[in-house]
């Protein structure tokens, strides 16, 4: 079954076109890599996954698991499955991070139908998925990614979906402000999340983060389109050559 | 947006019970005739049993309020207040003769306190909180007296002190807030009828927290409680007032007086949740709410702490002060203030440095939703005698929507050079960054402003008592309540 | 007006005298506009008079208990003066005022100035259309007088670019007396013109030189504003400055004060077009007497922007006055406003008053203020002490630093160091004060 079918998917944001024809699938059990310069509709094609508002859906549909998310609000498709990691993760300044993860965790479960859990219960299933991240006590006492290095905020990204369990994962610019060493960690935490029953969209700029989380399939955007789709070596060719070269050819 | 009308609509729906204390106890009350005068005044010493002198205190003052008039300079706009068309004095009557223990006092008001989730019974307290309960005019019921006066500290009804510990209410009383203080103040001198009186002895650090829980229950009536807070040297006590009213669309008074004293190494920390009834969605109804509080640091080293959670009252107009007397006296101010729908509250504080090495510190939150107005104003004053004072003031408000207003008025004074004063304000919305990341991870609209907006109270709320945190956390979710569109 | 309120405020019936008994010889007395607008101010001037500590905008400057009782106006070429050029800066248009009478005016090609001591019928139309439509309202109310009982000024605009110094001498005077000065200033649409004005002065008799000023600043237009307030010691000083920006004008000033008994400037700035801005630095250095700075920063519109920057360094019985009102009216989203004051006090019986204000009606915004009083950073003054610096010259080096920042960057080297001149005198006089 398709986790994700993007039809014809166009986008307008303040008036003006960004995405203008995107056709995309993705089966369970895939990782699929979304490329593209600076400019092409990567953050904008993201965020209307997610459902932010000011990013208007004028044509095409994008379905999940077979239903129709455009009308959804965003908490409502967080709730069916789908995470979205940011490329800039938000502070909330005096948001402890733990309470956060729980009021977000008991969210979803409530509206899902699920009994809530409780705060013993939620640090337990933290400290399980924080430990591999190598994410400590303290910083999870502290205030949700305020003061933050950059490592910290993208790990405590992926803590999230380990904790949530998406169906559908969107990872946006993952790798970006990422020294080597923080980039593996990350994206040892995201090949651990790979399952049969869960599908991953990566959207990035550099092909090196696609080295330590090898994906399916690579789709190049550009100006709003899909230009090229390939194997993972499509991601090395775009490295090697460049984007408009390939996106020429 | 359809996510917008929806929202509007959820709030439409629970906007009837979202005012959770707007009942009414059915109970037989007895009352001052209506109106004000020497008479009334009069009326309320002989019914509280009053010596000779309590009885010209109040008429002192209440010949002075007549010269006085209504203060104007907050930014707080009402009709005008009729002070002859309400009741200053109503009882129940069942508590004619006031209960010897919890067995007698009335089950209606045992009940009512049980539905505001303040049950009585000392069993079902919680534990380690003593509370001196007062409906109306008077105080119904006072919890562990037996256990607190063990340890010698003195709780119970102010009406009580004035017969029991006469000495220590004359020379107390009035000291802090002087009966011409301000035209509330002096209003409250002449006619107030009930409140709660603390004595914590030399050395002793009070073994619970000590709580008042303030009902109004009568129509027409107004409040006018009196608290008087001594700490003698080297004590410590720490006491939580909290207030509810039931739902009506006419407007009621609310003007206390709050008067605490330190002396030496004694600490007071007073802590405030304020729900009185805010008025409905489009401004009708509501508590005014005028209250003097004030604190004297008159002992070296002494220390006061106010923390207050405003959610209530249509109007607040209240400015929790202290004055650094003592060398090395600590003054602090933690305070949140919300304001939805109509509510206008212009609240903040003075820290009046006298003495040497006095700190103080300010931290206000001020958060304004609706057509809400909402307004700090406070007053930092370094004497020329206050050498190496110290003050830190943050002050910062946060707007819900196009349509209220967050107003910042600091004054700051310094008569010395070796003083130190440093005070940063901020005025900003909730980010769209904020919002959507919240949503993003599956937390519903309202539950993300509750989350974002206790998170910008965070350093306020960390200073109430851990048994009242939460319960103020949950307020300031639902003071928000549709506050978002 | 009551009798009682005469009493508490015994200047306030000077001005109305003098309005009631003077108004018919007034320059310009005849021209309807103008006696109207003279009225409309009287009656604004008369709802609180001369302020005392009771009017709530003058809390911390009683101008009421300073002034004396009797003051005469000050008569054209009433004193020979000393002609300084106190910018240093040649080029441009030049106009003095001597005790608040126009005394000389030097034209430079762009600028068109009008003496408003001869207004008459023949006056310009841009002079009728902007003539005390500011700093004439009940929130000015020392301005509203100084419109009402105007003796002299001018009226000054801009089509293209130019300088004006704009000098105010004040010699000494035989007796105590006031002088009502206007001046308006209309800078064209995408014109600019740098204002230099200097107020100094000499004597032991009470001078209270009252100016009210007014700028308009079309759309795109662009005023650099640096004032020298240098005034004797007996000196009462009240100038109240009204400034209408328009749509991506810009206006941009320094104030500096070193003399004066009281010195006040009441600044009221009306951003009202998207992309307006304004941005003041003040500079106070007050040894015996008051300084206040007041201002008021109205964002009318969408997107206009204002920053404020004080800087005071008291001394002797001294006190500085910094008072900012910030207002972003509803609508005018993506306003972003800050101010900072900040004073050193240099002396046991030395004040600071400051009261940054926000009144925001708008949730779209960034605004923001901070205020720092205290003394020299001891850590700082020992750090330069233990690199062999003397005390007193490690005192005078960290003043300089502090005030420096609101100094630099305005109006080029030439005034940066006239201001600088007329600075180190006045911290100079600190060590001689009392202290």
């Amino acid at each position: 079954m398709s986790m994700l079918e993007i039809d014809d998917l166009h986008v307008v944001v303040d008036g003006k076109e960004i995405l203008k024809g995107i056709t995309l699938s993705i089966p369970a059990g895939e990782v699929h890599a979304v490329m593209g310069p600076n400019g092409s509709g990567k953050a904008t094609l993201s965020y209307t996954l997610a459902g932010r508002a000011g990013y208007e859906v004028t044509r095409g549909r994008i379905l999940y698991r077979g239903e129709d998310l455009t009308a959804l609000k965003p908490e409502e498709r967080a709730a069916k499955g789908m995470f979205l990691a940011l490329q800039y993760p938000v502070e909330i300044p005096g948001v402890v991070t733990l309470n956060f993860l729980k009021t977000a965790l008991n969210a979803q479960r409530r509206a899902r139908g699920e009994p809530e859990v409780d705060a013993l219960r939620t640090l337990k299933l933290v400290r399980e998925k924080a430990t591999a991240l190598k994410i400590g006590e303290d910083m999870l006492k502290r205030p949700l990614n305020a003061g933050f290095s950059g490592g910290e905020k993208k790990r405590l990204e992926i803590l999230q979906m380990a904790l949530f369990e998406p169906k559908l994962a969107i990872l946006d610019e993952t790798d970006s402000g990422l020294d080597i060493d923080a980039l593996k960690l990350v994206a040892d935490g995201v090949n651990m999340l790979r399952a049969p029953d869960r599908a991953m969209l990566v959207i990035t700029h550099y092909q090196r983060l696609l080295s330590h989380i090898v994906p399916d399939r690579v789709h190049v955007l550009a100006k709003g389109r899909i230009v090229k789709s390939g194997g993972a070596d499509l991601a090395l060719e775009l490295e090697q050559r460049g984007y408009e070269q390939v996106a020429a050819a | 947006m359809v996510a917008v009308k929806e929202t509007t609509e959820r709030v439409a729906d629970i906007a009837g019970e979202k005012y959770k204390y707007g009942f009414v106890t059915d109970i037989e009350m007895e009352r001052a005739p209506k109106g004000l005068s020497e008479d009334t005044v009069r009326y309320i010493s002989a019914k509280k049993n009053e010596p000779e002198w309590m009885l010209e205190w109040r008429l002192e003052a209440f010949r002075r309020w007549q010269q006085m008039t209504e203060p104007k300079w907050a930014r707080v706009h009402y009709p005008p207040i009729d002070y002859q068309n309400a009741y200053y004095y109503a009882a129940p009557k069942s508590n004619a003769e006031r209960p010897k223990s919890l067995d007698e006092i009335d089950p209606k008001i045992l009940e009512t306190y049980k539905k505001l989730g303040i049950p009585l019974s000392e069993q079902m307290l919680l534990a380690g909180v003593a509370v001196d309960a007062v409906f109306d005019s008077v105080s119904v019921a006072t919890t562990f007296k037996a256990k607190l006066t063990e340890v010698g500290v003195i709780f119970c009804p102010i009406s009580e002190a004035i017969r029991d510990y006469p000495d220590l209410v004359k020379k107390y009383l009035g000291t802090v807030v002087p009966v011409t203080d301000n035209f509330f103040a002096t209003l409250n001198s002449a006619v107030f009828s009930d409140g709660t009186f603390v004595y914590v002895p030399k050395g002793v650090r009070c073994p619970m927290e000590l709580s008042t829980y303030f009902r109004i229950n009568a129509s027409e009536t107004g409040q006018f409680e009196r608290t008087l807070i001594i700490a003698d040297e080297g004590s410590f006590v720490s006491y939580l007032e909290g207030c509810t009213a039931p739902k009506r669309d006419e407007n009621q008074l609310h003007a206390a007086v709050v008067e605490l004293v330190t002396l030496e190494k004694a600490e007071i920390k007073y802590s405030t949740v304020q729900n009185w009834y805010p008025g409905d969605e489009n401004g009708l109804g509501g508590i005014f709410n005028f209250v003097t509080k004030r604190g004297d640091c008159r002992g070296r080293g002494s220390k006061i702490s106010w923390t207050q959670v405003e959610t209530g009252s249509a109007i607040t107009w209240k400015y929790p002060s202290c004055i650094l007397r003592g060398d090395d006296t600590v003054g602090e101010f933690y305070s949140i203030a919300i304001t939805n729908n109509y509510q206008q509250a212009d609240t903040g504080t003075k820290m009046i440095h006298l003495g040497k090495n006095t700190r103080s510190r300010i931290v206000s939150k001020g958060i304004s939703a609706g057509r809400a107005q909402n307004t700090y104003r406070g007053l930092v004053s370094v004497h020329p005698r206050a050498d190496n004072a110290r003050n830190h003031t943050q002050c910062d408000s946060l707007l819900i929507g196009s349509h209220c207003g967050a107003h910042t008025v600091p004054y700051i004074e310094s008569r010395n050079p070796s003083a130190k004063l440093e005070h940063e304000a901020t005025t900003s919305k909730i980010s769209d960054d904020q919002l959507f990341y919240c949503l993003a991870r599956g937390i519903p609209q309202e539950e993300a402003v509750a989350l974002i907006v206790n998170g910008f109270c965070r350093d306020v709320l960390q200073q109430l008592p851990m048994e009242f945190a939460v319960e103020a956390q949950k307020l300031v979710g639902i003071s928000l309540e549709g506050s978002v569109g | 007006m009551t009798a009682l309120a005469l009493k508490l405020n015994p200047s306030a019936d000077l001005f109305q005298e003098d309005f009631a008994a003077n108004s018919g010889d007034l320059p310009g007395a005849g021209l309807a506009w103008l006696d109207e607008r003279r009225e409309k101010a009287m009656d604004a001037y008369v709802m609180t008079g001369v302020p005392n500590r009771r009017v709530e905008a003058w809390k911390f400057t009683d101008l009421a208990s300073e002034l004396e009782d009797r003051l005469e106006s000050t008569a054209a070429g009433s004193a020979p003066y000393i002609d300084e050029k106190v910018f240093g800066v040649a080029e441009g248009a030049r106009v003095v005022l001597v005790n608040g009478i126009l005394w000389d005016v030097t034209q430079a090609e762009g600028l068109e100035i009008v003496d408003l001591g001869k207004i008459d019928a023949k006056t310009p139309d841009w002079v009728c259309a902007n003539l005390g439509l500011l700093a004439s309202g009940p929130d000015q109310p020392m301005g509203a007088a100084s419109l009402a009982l105007m003796r002299s000024g001018v009226a000054v605009r801009v089509k293209a670019s130019g300088v004006l110094n704009l000098d105010f001498v004040n010699p000494p005077l035989a007796r105590d007396a006031v002088s009502h000065t206007r001046i308006l200033i209309v800078v064209e649409q995408g014109a600019s013109l740098k204002l230099l004005q200097s107020h100094s002065g000499a004597g032991t008799h009470q001078s209270f030189a009252n100016i009210g000023i007014e700028f308009v600043l079309k759309a795109g237009a662009q005023l650099e504003h640096v004032v020298l307030q240098a005034e004797a010691a007996t000196a009462i000083h009240v100038a109240s400055i009204g400034a209408v920006v328009a749509r991506d004008a810009q206006y941009r000033a320094l104030y500096a004060a070193t003399g004066a008994r009281l010195s006040r400037l009441d600044v009221n700035i009306h951003l009202d077009g998207p992309g307006a801005h304004a941005s003041i630095n003040n500079v106070a250095v007050p040894g015996y007497g008051i300084a206040d700075t007041t201002t008021v920063m109205d964002h009318a519109k969408p997107h206009t922007t204002s920053r404020q920057l004080f800087k005071s360094v008291v001394g002797g019985r001294g006190r500085s006055v910094s008072q900012g009102r910030v207002l972003v009216r509803e609508g005018a989203v993506k306003s972003d406003s800050h101010q900072l004051f900040k004073a050193l006090l240099m002396s046991p019986r030395a004040e600071a008053d400051a009261k940054p204000e926000l009144e925001i009606f708008a949730d779209d915004v960034v605004c923001g203020h901070g205020t720092a009083i205290g003394a020299l950073d001891e850590d700082a003054l020992f750090y330069l002490r233990a690199r062999g610096i003397p005390e007193a010259e490690a005192r005078g080096l960290l003043v300089r630093a502090f005030l420096e920042d609101a100094i630099s960057g305005i109006a080029g080297e030439a005034v940066h160091d006239a201001l600088w001149r007329k600075l180190d005198v006045a911290l100079a006089a600190f060590d001689g004060a009392e202290t």
